[in-house]
């Protein structure tokens, strides 16, 4: 979308701005001593997860420049390939790295499909790419030696490196979650902010003119690519690390929608506006236990309403 | 057949084609350094075509092109930025949401001349800003300048990158007088500090008291190549 | 031997419905010059509004798709008049919007009809004619399907035909011979939104009616669309038919969920492998 991005260099601005983020920072990382409750503890490290997978989205399509449909892609097959591996037998750890591997490698695909492929068509491309994936885990499964079914539907377990079991778990899972969000939101946002990000930026936007400038597109178009994919693998394997379990609704359509939308509706390009939406957003819907129908209702609609308004 | 090094920049027998037509035919051409050549010649006859094959925005299908004794016929636009070549376009291209200084600033951070501190680059744009008159505009968003502004912040942007060469494409094109003059005294300096120039523009009259030497291009070939001054006769002579 | 057959002639009539699809997008495609990612959708809508005629009233599949394409234009139309018109000029943020209404149907259609599935009975019967068992619901589906193409062609020769093709080709040009370019985008918007209703319409009986049973549709249309040259209808045909064959033979003796990626996969590399590459549309912009 042609809407402005997000301006920079407004000091004024900016040290309001840097304040009021550190402070829900902080926030952010005090809420366990208010909350105990498990079914609350678990909606908010879904909503910090979804914050910060928003966010990766938005670094995609603000500093980078280019607007991904599959965005699950990278968090769900991240995840996916962490199961399997752990189905083969490899430490979970290890499993996590390869998944962010796998991340990395297939926002390095994305990035290259940027440079034959644009706008819009751009989005059709990679949100193809994430229902390859999404068919893919679907169609394929099989029972295990103990007789339980993997894959399709249901998914494919995990091995938690903390059971669920454990005492502390979910306090201990917030945590790490918060910790997550804040460390990838920051890094993300002063990446952006950076002179990296300028070039980033400008690589993004028209590659005739960063190439006069003396940026190698080619690299930069990567770079972010692979920074914005491998964030989002990031998210993914410590979602399938929380959950223990990964389904394919983690690759589904609507899940990069919903990215899309809740980045739009924050302020494309800001990535804190949309961070601090989709906290919101999803938060809020699990206090109002409301269907995930009726979300995407909301969601697809608010999107729609926001184009007309911001064009007009 | 003259020593590659004589010539900074060398085109040797450049052909490309789109389509059925020829765009560009077997044009060969040098350009020593210090000088200043202009490249004009009727809508169409591939001047443009010919820089982008010069800049590297498009490869050539024969022939090739030496920038410093180096072969450059494939090379990526930003890696012939970083060897000294820099180039502006035809509709001036700066990234619109970013101020004059933040897009001085990202050519300066890939200039050929050895990095030095924060103070140096800022130091370094802040000179060609004022070089190129843009002291005031230095934090106004580059899409609310005026086109007389961008096309001098095209320049400003090409001479942050500390060129050896320096490629303008018709940069008079749109201007009013006042900001035709103000570029001409602008190129003018530049050519007496010695920098080394390529312009095109269908402006004939500018580049014959330009230019050191003019080439004359007409449906992709070569229909003139001579001294600047006497690029005139030689129009004339094609009016008769 | 006999099963290639049926999986031929049932890919004849697969294809046929490929290519109205196609059609539909292809149109808005060389018009609009936009993805329209809402097109499967419409095919949904088409496939629950017959079911609903069916099953309240007891209309037939058979010909319930007329009233049906007829209602989808409008809807198609307000749909434009809302969302789409306003932001006509820039393609990228339409592709979006056009996803975001494509998701808002899907919602719809949930809250509307339920998460359940739903099965239409087919009114007319398998036959055999010498070994081959011929389904003859899907005969008709095809026939219909040609027969809507054949008018396409017909309508691309008539004069709001030609305007179209013309407004296609170039719509600054188009204004100024007074073409209303503004309106022509409208309807042809609503003629897509109703020949993908009408595809959906027809195959309600032959497929499992649900809220995202558009997609694939739409994928393998976007496919054909592709493939057979952005924005061109005989192309679409051609395409379409082809890769109606190619995916009844693939669905029939490999598996139905390969159909769906591999027109997917399709559209991924056809979209990467296309000649204009980085710098065309730029260099005639600047020449």
């Amino acid at each position: 979308m042609e809407s402005t991005t997000y301006p920079l260099f407004r000091t004024g601005r900016r040290i309001a701005g840097t304040a009021a983020a550190v402070l829900l920072a902080i926030g952010i990382f005090l809420v366990p001593l208010f909350v105990t409750n498990q079914f609350w503890l678990n909606a908010l490290i879904m909503a910090n997860l979804t914050a910060a997978f928003v966010a990766t989205w938005d670094f995609l399509a603000g500093p980078v420049g280019q607007l991904s449909g599959g965005q699950a892609l990278f968090l769900g097959g991240a995840g996916y390939v962490a199961a399997l591996a752990g189905l083969a037998g490899v430490n979970p750890w290890l499993g996590m790295l390869l998944g962010l591997v796998f991340a990395a490698i297939a926002g390095l695909v994305a990035g290259l499909l940027s440079l034959r492929v644009s706008g819009p068509f751009l989005i059709l491309a990679t949100l193809a790419l994430a229902e390859i994936a999404h068919e893919s885990v679907l169609a394929i499964g099989f029972l295990s030696e103990q007789g339980y079914a993997i894959g399709g539907e249901g998914g494919i377990p995990l091995l938690q490196i903390l059971p669920r079991s454990a005492e502390g778990f979910f306090t201990t899972a917030y945590f790490l979650s918060a910790l997550l969000l804040v460390g990838l939101v920051a890094g993300l946002y002063l990446m952006a902010r950076s002179r990296l990000g300028l070039q980033l930026r400008a690589a993004g936007r028209d590659i005739l003119s960063a190439e006069a400038a003396g940026i190698n597109t080619t690299l930069y178009r990567l770079l972010g690519f692979a920074v914005a994919a491998g964030a989002a693998g990031l998210v993914g394997v410590f979602w399938g690390q929380y959950v223990g379990r990964v389904t394919p609704s983690l690759l589904a359509l609507q899940f990069s929608f919903s990215a899309m939308v809740l980045a739009v509706i924050g302020g494309r390009g800001s990535i804190i506006g949309p961070a601090m939406v989709a906290y919101l957003s999803t938060a809020v819907f699990s206090w109002l236990w409301v269907d995930p129908h009726y979300q995407q209702l909301v969601y697809a609609l608010a999107l729609l309403v926001l184009i007309r308004l911001r064009s007009l | 057949m003259s020593d590659q090094r004589e010539y900074l920049l060398r085109a040797e027998k450049v052909s490309i084609h789109f389509g059925t037509h020829f765009a560009l035919e077997d044009i060969s051409f040098g350009v020593k350094p210090g000088e200043v050549l202009g490249i004009t010649g009727p809508n169409g006859s591939g001047k443009t075509t010919l820089i982008n094959i010069i800049s590297g925005v498009l490869h050539p299908e024969s022939g090739e092109v030496y920038f410093r004794g180096r072969r450059i016929t494939k090379m990526k636009p930003h890696q012939r930025v970083r060897m000294g070549m820099a180039r502006t376009f035809q509709h001036a291209r700066n990234i619109p949401e970013m101020s004059a200084y933040e897009n001085v600033l990202l050519a300066a951070l890939n200039s050929r001349a050895v990095k030095g501190s924060h103070r140096d680059l800022e130091g370094k744009i802040a000179g060609v800003l004022e070089k190129t008159r843009l002291v005031k505009q230095r934090d106004i968003p580059a899409g609310r300048l005026s086109s007389g502004c961008l096309r001098r912040l095209e320049i400003a942007r090409a001479l942050a990158t500390d060129p050896e060469l320096l490629i303008l494409d018709e940069p008079f094109a749109a201007l009013s007088a006042r900001e035709e003059k103000d570029l001409l005294a602008l190129l003018e300096g530049l050519k007496q500090e010695g920098l080394t120039m390529i312009i095109v523009s269908h402006r004939f009259d500018i580049l014959a008291a330009l230019a050191d030497r003019v080439l004359f291009l007409k449906d992709g070939r070569e229909a003139f190549s001579g001294p600047a001054q006497d690029t005139l006769a030689f129009v004339e002579g094609q009016r008769t | 031997m006999l099963v290639f057959v049926q999986a031929l002639v049932s890919g004849l009539s697969q294809g046929a419905i490929y290519a109205v699809v196609a059609s539909g997008l292809a149109l808005i495609l060389g018009n609009l010059k936009v993805v329209n990612l809402a097109h499967g959708s419409f095919f949904t809508l088409g496939a629950y509004l017959t079911y609903t005629l069916y099953t309240t009233w007891g209309w037939s599949p058979l010909y319930s798709w007329l009233p049906v394409g007829g209602v989808v234009f409008f809807v198609a139309l307000l749909a434009y008049r809302l969302v789409i018109g306003p932001l006509r000029h820039r393609r990228t943020t339409v592709a979006v919007a056009t996803l975001g209404l494509g998701m808002l149907m899907e919602s719809i259609f949930i809250i509307i009809w339920s998460p359940l599935h739903y099965y239409l009975r087919t009114t007319l019967p398998v036959i055999r004619v010498g070994g081959v068992r011929i389904n003859l619901q899907e005969a008709y589906v095809g026939l219909i399907a040609l027969l809507l193409m054949g008018l396409l062609f017909v309508f691309l020769k008539t004069r709001s035909g030609r305007a179209l093709r013309f407004a296609a080709h170039d719509a600054e040009v188009a204004e100024t011979v007074g073409i209303d370019v503004g309106r022509l985008h409208m309807l042809t918007f609503g003629g897509a939104g109703a020949l993908a209703a009408v595809a959906g319409s027809l195959m309600a009986p032959l497929l499992t009616i649900h809220s995202t049973m558009g997609r694939m549709p739409m994928v393998i249309g976007l496919a054909v669309v592709i493939v057979g040259g952005m924005g061109n209808i005989h192309g679409a045909l051609v395409a379409g038919l082809a890769l109606g064959i190619i995916s009844s033979l693939v669905g029939f003796y490999l598996s139905p969920a390969l159909v769906y990626i591999l027109s997917l996969a399709i559209i991924v590399i056809a979209l990467a492998l296309r000649p204009t590459g980085l710098y065309g549309a730029l260099l005639r912009r600047d020449r």
